[in-house]
């Protein structure tokens, strides 16, 4: 319940209406400020508790990390599930964090210090809620143009990683999704396509080029996801590479992303 | 004492509410037994998160299922190919049970789907059945959650439909007003912020196409192998406070 103040009537003082007002008046607002789940039977209400919240964030600069309206480039092709790297010594090469450049333009988030997920430890964090969303624009092949394979032929693929010392990053492989480039000759991987499909285009990369598709990813985060559940880490990120299965041949192969952002909600709960 | 007044007062000709009178009699009978809540506690009980107790306002649930998309599917272990029926179908492994006295759930799946276009799958051939994608929900007590909805839950009123061009037969642009996702490879999220009573529930994640075949209903084979589920996760998050 919030604080309601309220000044009794001394014997013999005498009051008047402004002064019955202003006795009723704290009772009035204090109970009008009453939330739900102050009046709930058995609640433990806001006055009762610290003013450290279910959220157990200290150790978090910030919990959400954005991408505004910038196209950024990607050029690591995607090799290996759960990445190539070998813990603890060589982190995953197959893949790179998300990152427009600009300030505070990467989706990775470094701990103020190592911290141990499970309620067991000290930080008191049961897990993390990771929640991702990207905006794929489009992948390139570098070959010329009029080349059987000069539209993309390629996929993305986001993932979410951790690191045990800030430097190397390993990849959590139950997080890693795939979105195919929402092409014509992506999907239909034989065709080239021509005016005669898609219309009157005066040239094949006016038409075809843009996937712009929305990748979701929501995860959950638990001490048996780690190598060791006490394993210590110091902090989460999103990666990105491009998606080459049919080893498509090409110069080049690369992967345009533009907005993106990702959410880390350290919880105290059960589990 | 922690309420010297009743909650409710009863009046007539008003209907007595079983819970109106039970809240009533609560904080008495509490009292009298020696049971605590919140009107005992001083201000400030608490000074630090750790004196809580773990699942004091969350509790979390998670199921996952990991497996590889870049392989081929039919070799490939935990890949679920989806039946072409038309019938919410439940998606392996994306089932929780709990037991709670009651609140609001935060209900998310996270899966990976996998519905080719056309029959030229990048793992090689597949049965040309996908291009009208999947649809996806959850559903508590076998119940579907509309508001979970990735896709339609009225099927009825458009047509869905793909011509089935010789040259290229079946591509993309053939195919119209599904409510589908469809693509060689796509990720997609289900989420639902629900009400539940006290007792035991089931939650679980589910997947169907919009569409059972292709423009010739001969070509129906619900059993075809073409669309399918790779990695997936289910997360149940009790809001209790």
């Amino acid at each position: 319940m919030p604080d309601i103040t309220y000044l009794y009537l001394p014997e013999g003082e005498e009051f008047d209406a402004d002064s019955l007002n202003t006795r009723f008046g704290t009772v009035v607002a204090g109970m009008n400020g009453l939330l739900d789940y102050s009046s709930q039977r058995g609640a433990f209400s806001d006055q009762h508790l610290t003013d450290q919240g279910i959220v157990a964030d200290e150790q978090f600069p910030v919990l959400i990390r954005d991408i505004g309206n910038l196209p950024s480039q990607y050029n690591t092709v995607y090799t290996t599930w759960g990445g190539n790297g070998t813990f603890p010594a060589t982190g995953d090469s197959d893949r790179e964090v998300i990152s427009a450049g600009g300030v505070g333009e990467t989706l990775e988030i470094i701990t103020s210090s190592p911290i141990q997920l499970g309620m067991s430890n000290p930080n008191g964090i049961a897990g993390l809620l990771v929640l991702l969303n990207v905006h794929y624009m489009h992948s390139e092949l570098g070959v010329s143009e009029g080349d059987p394979n000069f539209m993309p032929q390629l996929g993305v693929m986001v993932c979410i990683q951790w690191t045990p010392d800030g430097t190397e990053w390993f990849t959590f492989r139950k997080t890693e999704r795939f979105q195919w480039a929402r092409t014509i000759a992506g999907e239909y991987s034989a065709l080239e396509p021509s005016t005669a499909i898609v219309g009157s285009m005066s040239e094949a990369d006016q038409f075809d080029y843009w996937v712009l598709q929305d990748i979701p990813l929501r995860t959950l985060i638990l001490p048996e996801d780690l190598p060791d559940p006490d394993q210590a880490i110091e902090g989460i990120r999103a990666a990105v590479a491009t998606w080459d299965p049919g080893a498509i041949a090409g110069t080049y192969k690369r992967t345009y992303l533009r907005e993106a952002n990702l959410t880390v909600l350290p919880l105290h709960a059960g589990v | 004492m922690g309420w010297r007044f009743p909650k409710h007062f009863i009046h007539d000709p008003q209907v007595i509410e079983m819970d109106d009178l039970n809240e009533d009699f609560r904080p008495f009978v509490e009292e009298a037994s020696g049971a605590l809540n919140e009107h005992n506690w001083k201000r400030d009980a608490f000074d630090g998160r750790a004196q809580l107790a773990d699942d004091v306002a969350v509790v979390l649930h998670n199921e996952v299922v990991e497996a590889n998309s870049n392989a081929n599917p039919t070799v490939t272990a935990n890949i679920m190919f989806v039946t072409s029926d038309i019938d919410w179908e439940d998606i392996e492994g994306l089932e929780t049970t709990f037991t709670t006295t009651g609140g609001t759930y935060w209900v998310l799946a996270s899966i990976q789907g996998h519905a080719p276009i056309y029959k030229t799958y990048v793992f090689g051939s597949l049965p040309a059945n996908g291009r009208f994608g999947l649809q996806f929900a959850l559903s508590l007590n076998a119940a579907v959650l509309a508001q979970s909805i990735v896709g339609s839950g009225d099927l009825m009123n458009d047509k869905i439909g793909s011509l089935d061009g010789a040259v290229p037969k079946g591509a993309a642009f053939y195919c119209w007003q599904t409510t589908g996702i469809s693509s060689q490879a796509f990720s997609v999220v289900s989420e639902a912020i629900i009400t539940v009573p006290p007792g035991t529930h089931t939650v679980k994640a589910l997947v169907t196409p919009p569409q059972t075949h292709e423009s010739n209903p001969a070509a129906n084979n619900p059993g075809a192998r073409t669309k399918f589920l790779a990695t997936r996760e289910l997360i149940v998050v009790e809001l209790l406070r």
